[in-house]
């Protein structure tokens, strides 16, 4: 190899990983201009999210996607227009590109109408389980061809968000039930939903009990420990795994609060603002979401083909 | 002591009133008193369920309801627990006393109910444990000593209904269908905090459209009468336009507008329990304990109980034709012949056949209508005894008495006090535990009739002329039905099977089987 040469620019503060030792240049290649030519290129291409919600009929599951992609995703059912829920589980797909600041979104999101909300809701996790498997060995059939596509289309589930009923109690057996087997396929995120019927005191409450849950049936949720890479992803990761399940409240009304339009909802006690700063709510939801969840939905990904290799 | 006694009068006049209306009253005026005094000292006594799926705020409500503590050392099931959970039922007693007046309050919980995977016919267990009280109270009310009867029948059920979802679930309709015609069912929109006041209308509303999609009968408060006031009137109304009642129940006390008041502290406000304007609590509260407690009551007594037991009645008068008929196809050949039914209407010949038949009978000796002791079939009445094989109608009639469990033998020794005495009921018999063995009073030609009325069965010696006194007129009026053994026919009348009149009023309609004798 031959010597590298000091660099005097302000990039050699640029944090390096533990296992190659850091290179010292000297003067300027211009290797940080590769990252511009990523993200032209990535911005061009635009990027894949598919996302699924699962839970009982008006936990707000339409409600969060609107308020968290911040348009309107989905169509939300309102009580006196609903249809009468399916006996059977279906699902439903719709896909919007959405764009932000130049880059665009493919998002596809994923409803489950009918999860649940029977009286016998024995195995009604086996057609949600049948859709993600069926994308997957879609996407490996694609891949193991001899001439591929340039760009596979990814119609991978990367995150599953599993909606809990805010009862205060604890996990409930169907809840278990569903995410002790999807939490191996599929990166879960649980959320309490409706939050606003709990009080600060009981949301945490309650949020320790599920954590408890969580840990005695060894459910993995996203961001899975197994899957951090080095310390800063744990760190951060755990801060993350401390405030799961998230809570949030959905909204998609306007009201003046101060001066400000907030999205909220208005009731004679006071109004409550969705995405707020100081409620772990759907905020930090979307940077975890949109941005690591890629990543790890890559790393399921390997675990499941391998696992469909092996057997 | 009447009410014009206190009221002030001029002088001399009042003297003259006094006296004057002294003759005019006759004073019964004072009776709602008397009634009020003997109710306070007794106290009241009320049975309030409560069922939904778990984390609905019940037992919040309940507590917050009657400003009680029933639930605090509860421990929440963990989820491991859960899942091996089947529907429990469980019940809380307390006696609360205001202003002298006592309530003994009882609520009855179903933890489980909804919380498992499966949750088909986990309403079974609740629907059970109604009937099991109502069974009870009607053999209490069979029974001897009716002083002290405990009422533990369910007088009111809160159904808890999510307000996360878009109106009933299958699981609210199964079961408010299964139990509408046992118990007073109050729909309640539960942890309503959740919910902006349009949501709430709107919610109440589809409830409302789907509860009487699906012809369920919840409760439905009695119509006030035409002379209340104009405010009685609205009021009732507004009551009956806040189905289901949108509440939220606390068990904390929080501080607002300068007040302490049972509440919810969240970031943005605080929700009042008992403010009209942020839920319906106080019109439950209203509805439940101050207005509509004694209607309850008074349905449940009157309409789910009773019918009750005219299906009990009547499921038990089947068993018997069942089994008497059963018993005609195994019946041996002889003497016996099967009597076809007589057409309602004969009456002479009615009396005829009667008369015949008891000649019959007085020639071949006393019969014994059976002793319905199980083991003491035999003795010294096995030869004029019949057959007690399975082809025996009275066999039949005699293991259908034993096998009924509002036979004191059945119940028990507990529930049967008088061994020698008449039936506390008609005043007229022994019963037929208490027939003793040697007795004379068994041993007679005359036809005895076995009256069945719903205070258990008593065998009533008659005289066949004199069948319809006045005295087993009233007692067949009053019974359910009755069984004549005349000869060696049984005829059997049952109440609850349309049938024209005769005589002083009541028909026979002969549904025959013969006896053997040994």
């Amino acid at each position: 190899m031959d010597p590298l040469r000091q660099s005097a620019s302000p990039c050699s503060s640029r944090p390096s990983s533990p296992k190659t030792p850091p290179c010292e240049m000297l003067g300027y290649v211009g290797i940080e201009a590769v990252l511009d030519q990523l993200k032209i290129k990535a911005m061009k291409m635009g990027f894949e999210f598919n996302i699924m919600v699962v839970g009982q009929s008006g936990l707000g599951k339409s409600t969060m996607l609107n308020t968290l992609f911040k348009s309107k995703v989905w169509k939300c059912t309102l009580p006196g227009l609903a249809m009468p829920t399916p006996q059977t589980l279906q699902l439903k797909s719709v896909t919007h590109v959405i764009e932000e600041k130049g880059v665009k979104l493919k998002l596809t999101v994923t409803d489950t109408p009918g999860f649940g909300d029977q009286i016998n809701n024995d195995k009604c996790w086996n057609p949600i389980l049948g859709y993600i498997n069926e994308q997957y060995e879609r996407y490996l059939q694609e891949e193991i061809l001899i001439t591929r596509q340039r760009h596979i289309p990814d119609t991978r589930v990367h995150c599953c968000v599993y909606f809990v009923p805010p009862t205060g109690h604890c996990l409930r057996p169907l809840d278990i039930e569903f995410l002790q087997r999807l939490c191996r396929t599929v990166n879960v995120v649980p959320v309490i939903a409706r939050a606003d019927s709990l009080t600060l005191e009981e949301r945490e409450a309650f949020r320790r009990r599920i954590q408890h849950n969580l840990r005695t049936h060894c459910i993995e949720v996203y961001p899975q420990k197994c899957f951090d890479e080095d310390i800063n992803d744990r760190i951060l990761n755990s801060k993350i795994r401390d405030r799961i399940p998230f809570a949030v409240v959905g909204a998609d009304r306007q009201h003046l609060v101060n001066g400000r339009c907030v999205l909220g909802r208005k009731t004679k006690w006071g109004i409550i603002e969705g995405p707020t700063v100081g409620k772990p709510t759907t905020r930090k939801q979307t940077d975890l979401e949109i941005k690591s969840l890629l990543a790890a939905g890559r790393t399921q990904w390997r675990t499941w083909r391998t696992v469909s290799f092996l057997c | 002591m009447w009410a014009g006694a206190g009221r002030p009068r001029e002088g001399a006049e009042r003297s003259r009133v006094s006296v004057h209306d002294d003759k005019e009253y006759v004073g019964f005026a004072t009776l709602p008193n008397q009634v009020h005094r003997k109710s306070v000292k007794k106290g009241f006594d009320f049975t309030l369920m409560v069922a939904g799926e778990s984390g609905l705020g019940k037992s919040t409500l309940v507590n917050s309801l009657f400003l009680t503590d029933l639930y605090r050392d509860r421990k929440l099931l963990g989820a491991e627990e859960r899942i091996m959970q089947t529907v429990d039922i469980t019940k809380h007693a307390v006696d609360i006393e205001e202003k002298g007046v006592r309530l003994r309050l009882t609520i009855v919980d179903t933890p489980g109910f909804g919380d498992a995977v499966n949750n088909t016919e986990c309403w079974k267990p609740v629907a059970e444990y109604i009937d099991q009280q109502f069974e009870q109270y009607f053999r209490d009310e069979s029974g001897l000593n009716r002083k002290n009867i405990q009422d533990n029948r369910v007088h009111c059920c809160l159904y808890f209904i999510s307000p996360f979802g878009h109106g009933l679930r299958p699981l609210d309709v199964e079961f408010m269908k299964a139990l509408h015609q046992r118990v007073n069912i109050v729909p309640i929109l539960a942890k309503a905090d959740t919910l902006t006041p349009p949501e709430v209308e709107r919610k109440k509303r589809k409830i409302r459209e789907e509860i009487e999609h699906f012809g369920i009968k919840v409760y439905q408060f009695p119509d006030c009468d035409s002379d209340e006031d104009e405010d009685f009137k609205l009021q009732d109304q507004a009551l009956k336009e806040s189905i289901p009642f949108a509440v939220i129940g606390s068990n904390t006390v929080v501080e607002a507008r300068g007040r302490r008041v049972r509440g919810r502290l969240y970031p943005w406000g605080i929700v009042e329990v008992e403010n009209p304007g942020h839920c319906d609590f106080v019109k439950l509260r209203t509805m439940l304990v101050r207005t509509h407690m004694q209607d309850l009551k008074d349905v449940t007594r009157e309409t789910h109980y009773e019918n009750y037991r005219a299906q009990c009645i009547q499921s038990m008068t089947r068993l018997v034709v069942k089994e008497r008929n059963r018993n005609k196809l195994t019946r041996e050949s002889g003497t016996d012949f099967p009597i076809p039914a007589v057409p309602p209407g004969t009456d002479p010949e009615t009396e005829r056949l009667i008369r015949e038949k008891d000649e019959e009978d007085s020639l071949k000796g006393p019969i014994l209508m059976g002793v319905p002791v199980p083991a003491a079939a035999d003795a010294g009445d096995a030869a004029q005894n019949p057959k007690t094989d399975e082809g025996d109608p009275l066999a039949g009639f005699q293991s259908w008495i034993f096998k009924s469990p509002l036979h004191p033998a059945q119940a028990g020794p507990s529930q049967h006090q008088l061994c020698s005495g008449p039936c506390s009921y008609c005043h007229f018999a022994l019963h037929p535990c208490c027939l003793p063995r040697d007795s004379e009073e068994i041993k007679f030609n005359k036809s005895m009739a076995a009256i069945w009325c719903h205070c258990l069965y008593f065998y009533q010696p008659l005289e066949t002329k004199k069948i319809l006194g006045p005295t087993f007129e009233r007692v067949l009026k009053e019974g359910a039905g009755f069984w004549l053994l005349v000869g060696k026919t049984f005829l059997s009348y049952d109440r609850f099977q349309s049938l024209p009149r005769i005589q002083s009023g009541l028909s026979i309609t002969l549904t025959t089987a013969l006896l053997s004798r040994a």
